[in-house]
């Protein structure tokens, strides 16, 4: 039985919109939802909070990622997956702005993700996700992560700048 | 390879941004580090073996924090000294990056990966008050005051 993993972030704002859809997925998928603040329960095993560790076990274990269009795209992504990402949306009181729908519209130009707007359409992007993830991961890639001796190079120049400028 | 020491602040809320904060680890523990936090489930967590300040979100909607928000804040970086504050958001940050400018420490505003355009209220006020701005695309160095391109952290 595919198993798919549901993940929300962290965010103080519910998403009852997605976790109240993934409903019909429950009966013929081995399905964990990390729920977040959401106020629906779904018919499946769930918790409001999982730890970063767990999370990236259950990333790495799942067959599919069903996620909100936030940082967690790119962490699916970089674990050799293509998530099946739904943007919270403002409007529907599911963030305090639009950034994860200006995002997730870039994303599913460029980026190895399939973007859902519209929840309903859930079932069918999994049963197409095999495929697509194929075509994705074949088609798409994905930019390196900057290396941790670029990172402490970049800083520690800034740093002795200001500090330069401080002591002026 | 640089021997210099800084007394690093990081200032998160939960989610995203504190992942970002995270990823900066190779870089920020050779220095001295403390955090003003936001409790929530994965700070309190993740954060469990570090020095934090833990701090209530101020409303990233607010343009401007709570005037007793940024006092406080004032007294944090008066105990801390800290050489400099690095933040990728948000509501917290604001009173913080006000308050950094007040008593003269320069701040580090780090856009968070999945900003792709216009910056939100916090990132605007924030970046402005910033002494630079990291950004982990390209595409947003021309729209970011001073901005320095850190590469995507994860």
């Amino acid at each position: 039985m595919p198993r798919i993993l549901v993940t929300v972030g962290m965010s103080p704002w519910p998403f009852d919109r997605l976790i109240g859809a993934i409903a019909p997925l429950c009966a013929d998928h081995e399905v964990f939802a990390q729920t977040g603040t959401a106020t629906v329960r779904p018919p499946c095993p769930h918790r409001p909070f999982v730890s970063f560790s767990e999370l990236q076990e259950r990333i790495d274990a799942a067959d599919v990622v069903i996620t909100h269009a936030g940082n967690t795209v790119r962490l699916v992504q970089r674990a050799h997956k293509v998530p099946v990402a739904v943007a919270r949306q403002a409007g529907l009181g599911e963030m305090g702005n639009d950034h994860q729908v200006h995002y997730l519209r870039m994303e599913e130009v460029n980026g190895p993700v399939m973007a859902v707007w519209d929840v309903n359409w859930l079932p069918e992007a999994i049963a197409a996700h095999g495929e697509q993830q194929s075509r994705l991961l074949r088609e798409r890639l994905v930019e390196p992560a900057a290396t941790p001796s670029h990172i402490i190079e970049t800083l520690d120049s800034l740093c002795a700048r200001l500090a330069r400028s401080r002591d002026r | 390879m640089r021997d210099t020491r800084y007394r690093v602040l990081l200032v998160s809320s939960s989610g995203g941004v504190l992942l970002d904060l995270l990823a900066l680890r190779p870089w920020w523990s050779r220095h001295g580090v403390s955090w003003i936090a936001v409790p929530a489930p994965d700070t309190t967590a993740l954060l469990k073996d570090q020095r934090v300040h833990w701090e209530p979100e101020q409303s990233a909607r607010r343009p401007l924090p709570m005037p007793a928000a940024v006092i406080r804040a004032v007294r944090i970086l008066r105990a801390e000294h800290p050489d400099v504050i690095v933040s990728a958001g948000s509501g917290v940050a604001v009173g913080v990056f006000i308050a950094a400018r007040l008593v003269g420490i320069p701040a580090l505003w780090l856009e968070t990966f999945n900003i792709v355009d216009r910056p939100g209220i916090a990132s605007r006020v924030c970046g402005r008050l910033a002494a630079a701005v990291l950004v982990q695309r390209p595409a947003l160095l021309a729209s970011r005051p001073r901005a320095v391109l850190l590469g995507e952290l994860y």
